[in-house]
C-alpha cells in the first residue's frame, strides 16, 4: 500500500507534535474522514444531499402546517389557449418562487418538495432491498465456494439477463394486479410497491458481485482463519466477521445507486409504469412537464433541474467516498 | 327504448382515454353557429371557421392521413356508435337512406337522400315512414344494393347477444311488440325464429324498391336517425357474426384493401363499384385513406405541428393537448392550421341516488351549488376547451333552454353551499368519493379542480381515477355503493334533445337486475317518465323541443345531475389538406366526405 504525499503534506501543516500522535493513532475510518473532508467539491455535495434530504423528510409536515401547499389550484393564476400561467417564467412571483403549474394553478415549489419525498422514499427503499439482498448473496456465494457459489453466480447471471426495461413495462398490470391480489391496497401504493421491488429486484446482482469479490480476498485472511480455528460457523463468520469489513464498498455502491434509482423512477414513471400523476414525484412532475418544454420552460426544469442536481451531488458524493474509502482508486 | 349495455360500454371506452369527450352519435348542432362564431369567442387566437377553410380545391388524387390514438372498436356497421367512427363509416363505406350534407353550420345539419331518392314521406302521423332506393346503386362486388339488404342489416340490430356495441334506435323505434322484460320479442335473424321474423318482416316492409318503416311511435325525425351506419344494408351472404366485426364490404366511394389491423395501420381504397352519379353527397377526393390508430394525442399533435412528410396530408379526431395549443398560439403557421369548433357533447356528473350520502336532496343541491366548473374548464385547458355548462341539453340542439337550476355562479358558491348542508343536517365534512374516467394528467387534474371547490363547501372528497373500463363500473349495479359522484360525457345521436333526456333519465328504458344502462346514478322518477312520454306525444317539433327543456330543468332541480362543460375541440390539420370543414352533424371531427389533398 502506499501513502500519497498528501496525507504528509496536511499532517506537517499541522505541526510537529500533534503530528506525531496523528501518525501513530488513526484509525482507516479517520484517515477516510479526514480525506473526504479535504475534498471540497464532496463536501459541498454532501451538504446540498442534506438539505435535500432533510427537506424531503420535513415535506409532510410542512405541507400540515401549510408552509408548503401542492393542492390548491389557483385558476385565476393560469389563463388563455391551454390555460399557461401569468405572468413571467411560469407565474414567479413571490407567493410561487418556482411559478404556478399549467391549468390548474397549483405551486410548483410546494409539488417538487413532496415529491422529492415519495422519490426519496422509493429510492431509498430500492436501494436497502438491493444492498441487503446483495450483501448477504455476495458473502455467501464468496465465502462458501463450490457449488453454492456457481449455482448463486448462475442465478445472478439469469436476473442480468433479463431484459429489464422490456420486462417492466410487459409486467407491470400483472404484477401489481399480484400486489394487490396479496393485499397491497390498489392505486398509489401498489404503484409505490411495484416501482420499488422492480427496481431492488434487478439491482442487487451487481452489488452481489462486487461482495462475493471482496469476501475473496478476504476469507483467506488471518482473523478469518482465527475465527474458523476458534470453532466460528457459518453466519457468525459472515456477519461478524467479514460483513464489517466490507462497509466500505457497501457505502459507495448505495451512494451510487441511490441516485440511479430515482432517475430510474422517473423512466418508469415517464413510460407510464410507475406513479400514477395525481400523487406527485419528481418522474410523475417530470412526465407531465416534458410537453410544456417550450411553452412554459420552468415547469420543465423545476423538477428536472432539481433531478440533475440530486443525481449529481449523489454521484460525487459517492466518487469522493470512493477515494477516501480506497487509496489505491486515488486518481491523484 | 333500451340501449344495450355494450353500447354504454363503447361509449365509454371512447371517453376513457379521450381528454374529455364521451361520444355516442355523431351529433349535429342546429343552433346556426358554426365554427365562425365559436372560433370568435376564444378571442380570435384560431382560424375562423366559416365553411370551408384554407385552401380549396376539387382535385382528385393523393393519400390523405388520419392519425388518431383509440382503436375503432367495431367495423361492423350496426356495431357503430362512437361518434368518430360512424362519421368515418358514413362518409367511407357505408351508404345510408338519408345522411347529412358536406357543408358547415347550420346547412350541414339538414337531412338528405343518400341512397334513397328522397327524404322520405311520412304518414299516419309519423308512424309510417316510407323510401325509395335509389337504382344503380351498387355493393362493392358489383352487385345491387336491394332492399333486402336493408331489412337484413336492419334486423341484425335486434341480435343482441351478437351484434353489441352498436344503437338500438331500431328496437326502440319499429313496431315489434316487447316481450315481459321489456326487450324485443324478435330475436334478430341468427335465432331462426319464424314468428319473430314475420313480426320484423312487418314492421320492415319491402315492395320492390320500396322500404316502408311502422313505427312504434311517433318519431318526427325518423329520417335523421336512418343516417346512423346502424340503419345501413348488409349482405346476408357476407354476414358472419361476431367474426365480421371488422370486415368491410362497401357501398361508400372507398373499399378496405386487406384485412383491417387494428391498433396499427390500414388502407382504404378506391371502390371501383361506387358510381357518383348516385351519390351527391361525398367529393371523395383523396384516391386513398390511410388510418394509423395507437398513437398518443401528444405525438399527434407534434407531428401535425411539424407538418413534416406526408404529415402534411394528415388530420386527426384527437384534440391537442394544452401545452401544445400553447404552442400553436405562438406559431403562425401552425394557428392557420388550427380549428376551434364547439363539439355536441356536454361533461356532466352524475349524482348517485344508490348512494345514502346522495339520497339527501339538500346534499345534491349542496354538491352542485359548490361545483367550480370555471376551474373544471380551466383544468381541461381553458377556454378552447369549453363554456360552462348550464344544461344537459348543448346549446346547439333544439330544445336547450336557458336557465341556472340553483342561482349559483359559474365558479360556484361555497358559502352557499355550506349553509344548504348544514340545513340538510348532515354532519360535515361529508364524505363523498368521486369516480372519473382518469388516467390522463389533464383528467387528473379537472378532477383536482372540482375536488379542491367541494371541499371549500365542507365535503371530504376521495378520487378514484379509473383508467379501464370506466363506464362498465359506474354501470354495474353491483358497484353502486362504491361511489357517490361520477364523471358522465354525452352528445346527441343527430340534432333534437330527444337523443339526450330519455337515453340518460328514462328509469323504464335504462335500470334493470345487470345493467344501469346510461342512467348511472340510478335516478328513477315517475314525475320525469310520465313528462318524457307526454313529450313523446307532442307532434309539434317546436313544443316538443320545448318539452325537453322543460324536463332537463326538471331533472337538474331534482339533484339528478351537475352540469360542468359544453365541450369544444381544438383540431389541426397538415398543410396539403384542403376543403377542411367544421361539419357539426358529425360532430367536427375531420369530414372524409369533403377533405382533398393538394399535390
Amino acid at each position: 500500500m502506499t501513502v500519497t504525499a498528501g496525507e504528509f503534506d496536511v499532517d506537517s501543516a499541522i505541526g510537529g507534535e500533534e503530528r506525531d500522535t496523528t501518525i501513530a493513532g488513526r484509525s482507516p475510518g479517520q484517515i477516510a474522514r479526514s480525506r473526504f473532508r479535504r475534498d471540497k467539491v464532496s463536501m459541498v455535495c454532501l451538504a446540498i444531499l442534506v438539505f435535500f434530504i432533510l427537506l424531503a423528510i420535513a415535506a409532510p409536515i410542512l405541507n400540515a402546517v401549510g408552509v408548503i401547499d401542492p393542492d390548491s389550484g389557483h385558476p385565476d393564476l393560469v389563463q388563455g389557449i391551454g390555460s399557461m400561467p401569468t405572468g413571467h417564467l411560469g407565474g414567479v412571483s413571490s407567493d410561487h418562487w418556482l411559478g404556478v403549474e399549467p391549468q390548474t394553478g397549483r405551486d410548483l415549489l410546494s409539488r417538487v418538495v413532496v415529491g422529492l419525498t415519495s422519490s426519496f422514499i422509493i429510492a431509498a427503499s430500492a436501494t436497502f432491498i438491493a444492498i441487503f439482498i446483495g450483501t448477504v448473496v455476495g458473502i455467501i456465494s464468496g465465502f462458501s465456494g463450490g457449488w453454492v457459489d456457481t449455482g448463486l453466480g448462475r442465478f445472478m447471471d439469469l436476473v442480468l439477463a433479463f431484459p429489464q426495461l422490456l420486462m417492466l413495462l410487459a409486467l407491470s398490470q400483472p404484477l401489481k394486479d399480484r400486489l394487490t391480489a396479496m393485499g397491497v391496497p390498489d392505486g398509489n401504493t401498489v404503484d409505490f410497491a411495484y416501482v420499488i421491488i422492480v427496481l431492488g429486484f434487478f439491482g442487487w446482482p451487481y452489488f452481489a458481485r462486487i461482495i462475493r469479490g471482496q469476501v475473496l480476498s478476504l476469507r483467506e485472511r488471518e482473523f478469518v482463519e482465527a475465527a474458523r480455528s476458534l470453532g466460528a460457523k457459518g453466519p457468525r463468520i459472515w456477519f461478524t466477521e467479514l460483513l464489517p469489513n466490507i462497509w466500505a464498498p457497501i457505502l459507495v455502491y448505495m451512494s451510487l445507486i441511490l441516485p440511479q434509482y430515482i432517475a430510474a423512477e422517473a423512466t418508469l414513471s415517464f413510460l407510464g409504469v410507475g406513479i400514477r400523476p395525481p400523487t406527485p414525484t419528481l418522474g410523475s412532475l417530470l412526465t407531465d412537464s416534458v410537453n410544456y418544454l417550450l411553452v412554459d420552460p420552468m415547469f420543465f426544469w423545476a423538477p428536472g433541474g432539481l433531478l440533475v442536481i440530486i443525481v449529481l451531488a449523489f454521484n460525487l458524493v459517492g466518487d469522493g467516498l470512493r477515494d477516501a474509502l480506497d487509496p489505491k482508486s486515488d486518481r491523484h | 327504448m333500451k340501449r344495450t349495455t355494450r353500447g354504454a360500454l363503447l361509449v365509454a371506452l371512447s371517453s376513457t382515454v379521450a381528454l374529455t369527450a364521451a361520444a355516442c352519435g355523431g351529433g349535429s348542432d342546429n343552433g346556426g353557429t358554426g365554427g365562425g362564431s365559436t372560433a370568435g369567442s376564444t378571442g380570435g387566437s384560431t382560424a375562423g371557421s366559416t365553411g370551408a377553410q384554407g385552401p380549396t380545391s376539387s382535385e382528385k388524387g393523393g393519400t390523405l392521413y388520419y392519425l388518431t390514438q383509440r382503436n375503432a372498436e367495431h367495423l361492423d356497421p350496426q356495431r357503430t356508435y362512437i361518434g368518430r367512427d360512424i362519421g368515418n363509416e358514413a362518409r367511407m363505406v357505408y351508404r345510408t337512406l338519408t345522411t347529412f350534407p358536406v357543408a358547415s353550420g347550420e346547412a350541414s345539419t339538414k337531412v338528405v337522400p343518400d341512397l334513397a331518392t328522397d327524404t322520405g314521406t311520412s304518414s299516419n302521423g309519423a308512424k309510417t315512414w316510407k323510401f325509395t332506393i335509389k337504382d344503380g346503386v351498387k355493393w362493392q362486388d358489383g352487385s345491387p344494393i336491394t332492399c333486402k339488404d336493408f331489412q337484413y342489416g336492419i334486423s341484425r340490430t335486434f341480435a343482441t347477444d351478437v351484434i353489441t356495441g352498436g344503437p338500438n334506435y331500431a328496437i326502440q323505434f319499429l313496431d315489434i311488440p316487447t316481450a315481459k322484460d321489456g326487450s324485443s320479442v324478435y330475436k334478430g335473424p341468427y335465432a331462426k325464429d319464424s314468428k319473430g321474423q314475420a313480426l320484423f318482416d312487418k314492421a320492415v316492409q319491402c315492395t320492390g324498391n320500396t322500404i316502408t318503416f311502422h313505427l312504434k311511435k311517433a318519431v318526427a325525425d325518423f329520417n335523421s336517425a336512418l343516417y346512423l351506419p346502424a340503419f345501413a344494408p348488409y349482405k346476408k351472404s357476407q354476414d358472419q357474426g361476431d367474426k365480421s366485426n371488422f370486415d368491410v364490404f362497401s357501398s361508400g366511394p372507398y373499399k378496405l384493401q386487406g384485412k383491417w389491423n387494428s391498433g396499427g395501420t390500414s388502407t382504404f381504397v378506391r371502390n371501383p363499384n361506387w358510381d357518383p352519379k348516385t351519390d351527391k353527397v361525398r367529393h371523395a377526393l383523396p384516391d386513398k385513406i390511410v388510418f394509423t390508430e395507437g398513437l398518443t394525442n401528444e405525438i399527434i399533435a407534434q407531428r401535425l405541428i411539424a407538418d413534416n412528410g406526408n404529415d402534411k396530408y394528415a388530420v386527426s379526431d384527437r384534440s391537442v393537448p394544452p401545452s401544445f395549443q400553447a404552442q400553436i398560439a405562438g406559431n403562425p403557421k401552425a394557428k392557420e392550421r388550427a380549428t376551434n369548433p364547439a363539439s355536441p357533447f356536454v361533461d356532466y356528473l352524475v349524482t348517485n341516488f344508490g348512494s345514502k350520502t346522495m339520497q339527501n336532496p339538500k346534499v345534491r343541491e349542496a354538491l352542485a351549488v359548490s361545483t367550480d366548473k370555471g376551474a373544471y374548464i380551466t383544468a381541461q385547458g381553458g377556454p378552447t376547451m369549453g363554456t360552462p355548462a348550464t344544461s344537459m341539453i348543448n346549446p346547439n340542439t333544439p330544445g336547450y333552454k336557458k336557465y341556472n337550476a340553483f342561482g349559483a355562479p359559474d365558479n360556484g358558491d361555497p358559502a352557499k353551499a355550506k349553509q344548504l348542508l348544514k340545513e340538510a343536517g348532515v354532519s360535515t365534512p361529508v364524505k363523498i368519493n368521486y369516480i372519473y374516467s382518469g388516467g390522463t394528467p389533464t383528467s387528473d387534474k379537472a378532477a383536482a379542480a372540482l375536488k379542491e371547490g367541494w371541499e371549500k363547501a365542507g365535503f371530504k372528497v376521495s378520487l378514484q381515477p379509473e383508467t379501464q373500463n370506466y363506464y362498465t363500473i359506474i354501470q354495474n349495479p353491483a358497484k353502486q355503493s362504491t361511489w357517490d359522484v361520477a364523471w358522465g360525457g354525452w352528445g346527441q345521436d343527430w340534432p333534437g334533445a330527444a337523443t339526450v333526456i330519455p337515453p340518460l333519465w328514462d328509469s323504464r328504458v335504462n335500470l334493470t337486475k345487470s345493467s344501469n344502462a346510461q342512467d348511472y346514478g340510478q335516478y328513477k322518477s315517475d314525475k320525469v317518465n310520465k313528462a318524457i312520454d307526454a313529450a313523446y306525444k307532442l307532434t309539434d317539433p317546436d313544443k316538443q323541443n320545448a318539452a325537453w327543456g322543460d324536463i332537463d330543468e326538471m331533472i337538474q332541480k331534482d339533484g339528478g345531475y351537475v352540469p360542468l362543460s359544453v365541450e369544444k375541440f381544438f383540431l389541426i390539420h397538415g398543410s396539403g389538406v384542403t376543403n377542411w370543414i367544421d361539419n357539426p352533424a358529425f360532430a367536427d371531427y375531420p369530414d372524409l366526405g369533403s377533405l382533398g389533398i393538394q399535390q
